[in-house]
């Protein structure tokens, strides 16, 4: 994304102008289960007054899913073709012709078919998901997508969504940016930031045993991280801030409990499409907020350091 | 975003209306939640299945404050994150994606502070 921008849209604009929408590599059903009602598939807007009936569904994924169940149109492509699939369709929308009978586990002639329909669409999005990320090719999975869109729109309006879920990732990518530069992997060790995923993303700085103390906030690490990596986890000191116990919690040396955010705090939050949410506390909680602990916890590192 | 917070006097009910979720990123925001006296909560309405189990399951599993295993005061646990904080030569902050905005900005300023590798859940 930071190699060629991101021609995206609000969910918004999807609920009220898409009659063409693509789920690639994403289970929406499962993983976020009112996507489709409220904004892609059901949904009925101003341009899109029937709804399901005006919209043509594509997903494209390596299994039938229950999202798959909804569509359309669904194709079941091999496992880590993505790249070729995006790339084959890319060039089909360009108008080159390929010289071979299938991508993917699937015929050239109906690659065509779909190439057509995304062209002929009046507002088209592809909502690509974690089946696109966590497989071979991995971010150029996500450029080539990107690239799909961007030549559509020589044709018609195309936009291309991240299916973002998992609470505030979106919102804690869009902190870091505009107070760092980077969207995360940020090293402060020099006093400023330096980016380099490999070298400060978490997972390679624990598998190499790089660091000798970790703060652990609202995430459970030691539960997501690759097993053998964890391990080191348990070796160091290691901070635990969280409104539950998790596998973090357990191994953890200090830890801090919290009121949770959106729950028993209230807070802004990320919508996947990058528009910030206020979220309400419902409930009160013993525990101060993550903010408030952090607050007192920087004050404490500043005196600390201060007497040397 | 109206922030409308009506009591039944009948069953003491706090409701709530139009909450955001916080359990993926299609962020619903017409969650309605009944609060029963004594801030158990009692309903969600609207809600998927993901975003309900996240209300309803509130109560459970919450953590305690705890120095190696050890119950501890509030006060103390914070004192002893600082004091590795400050100590350590390359520490990590990780994490952050399920908490609000400020608490963010916070966490990156503390990673400024003590020289920090600072990352979340997005590049695993």
């Amino acid at each position: 994304m930071q190699t060629i921008g991101l021609p995206t849209c609000t969910v918004g604009e999807i609920k009220n102008r898409a009659d063409l929408v693509v789920y690639w590599g994403s289970n929406p059903a499962e993983a976020h289960p009112r996507h489709p009602s409220r904004y892609a598939v059901t949904a009925k807007g101003l341009f899109t007054p029937t709804g399901k009936k005006g919209r043509t569904i594509v997903t494209i994924d390596v299994r039938p899913t229950a999202s798959s169940r909804m569509a359309d149109i669904a194709f079941q492509i091999r496992p880590n073709t993505d790249y070729e699939v995006a790339t084959s369709l890319t060039a089909l929308v360009n108008g080159y012709e390929l010289n071979r009978t299938e991508v993917g586990g699937v015929p050239v002639a109906e690659w065509k078919v779909l190439a057509d329909k995304l062209k002929s669409c009046k507002f088209g999005i592809i909502c690509w998901g974690m089946g696109i990320t966590m497989s071979r090719g991995k971010t150029m999975n996500a450029i080539a997508l990107l690239k799909l869109a961007q030549a559509l729109n020589r044709f018609t309006k195309f936009s291309g969504m991240p299916m973002r879920g998992h609470g505030n990732v979106v919102g804690i990518a869009q902190v870091m940016t505009w107070q760092t530069g980077y969207p995360f992997s940020v090293n402060f060790s020099r006093g400023y930031p330096r980016y380099n995923p490999g070298e400060f993303s978490v997972a390679d700085l624990v598998a190499r045993k790089e660091i000798d103390a970790a703060m652990i906030m609202a995430a459970d690490a030691v539960g997501h991280l690759p097993g053998k990596t964890s391990e080191h986890l348990r070796s160091i000191p290691l901070i635990a801030i969280d409104p539950k116990e998790s596998d973090t919690t357990k191994v953890a040396t200090v830890v801090i409990p919290v009121a949770q955010a959106a729950v028993a705090a209230g807070g802004m939050s990320y919508r996947m499409d990058h528009i910030p949410l206020k979220m309400k506390k419902v409930v009160d909680s013993p525990w101060p907020t993550d903010r408030e602990i952090l607050e007192r916890i920087i004050a404490k590192v500043v005196a600390k350091k201060d007497c040397g | 975003m109206s922030e409308r917070v009506a009591v039944l006097d009948a069953k003491q009910l706090k409701i709530f209306t139009d909450v955001v979720c916080p359990f993926c990123g299609t962020a619903c925001d017409d969650l309605e939640i009944h609060v029963e006296e004594g801030g158990r909560i009692k309903t969600v309405k609207n809600a998927c299945a993901l975003g309900k189990a996240t209300y309803m399951h509130y109560h459970e599993d919450l953590a305690t404050p705890r120095i190696h295993g050890q119950p501890a005061t509030l006060e103390q646990c914070i004192d002893a994150a600082a004091e590795i904080l400050a100590a350590a030569k390359y520490p990590l902050i990780y994490g952050l994606d399920s908490t609000e905005l400020s608490a963010q900005r916070k966490a990156i300023e503390l990673a400024e502070l003590i020289g920090a590798n600072i990352d979340h859940t997005s590049s695993v």
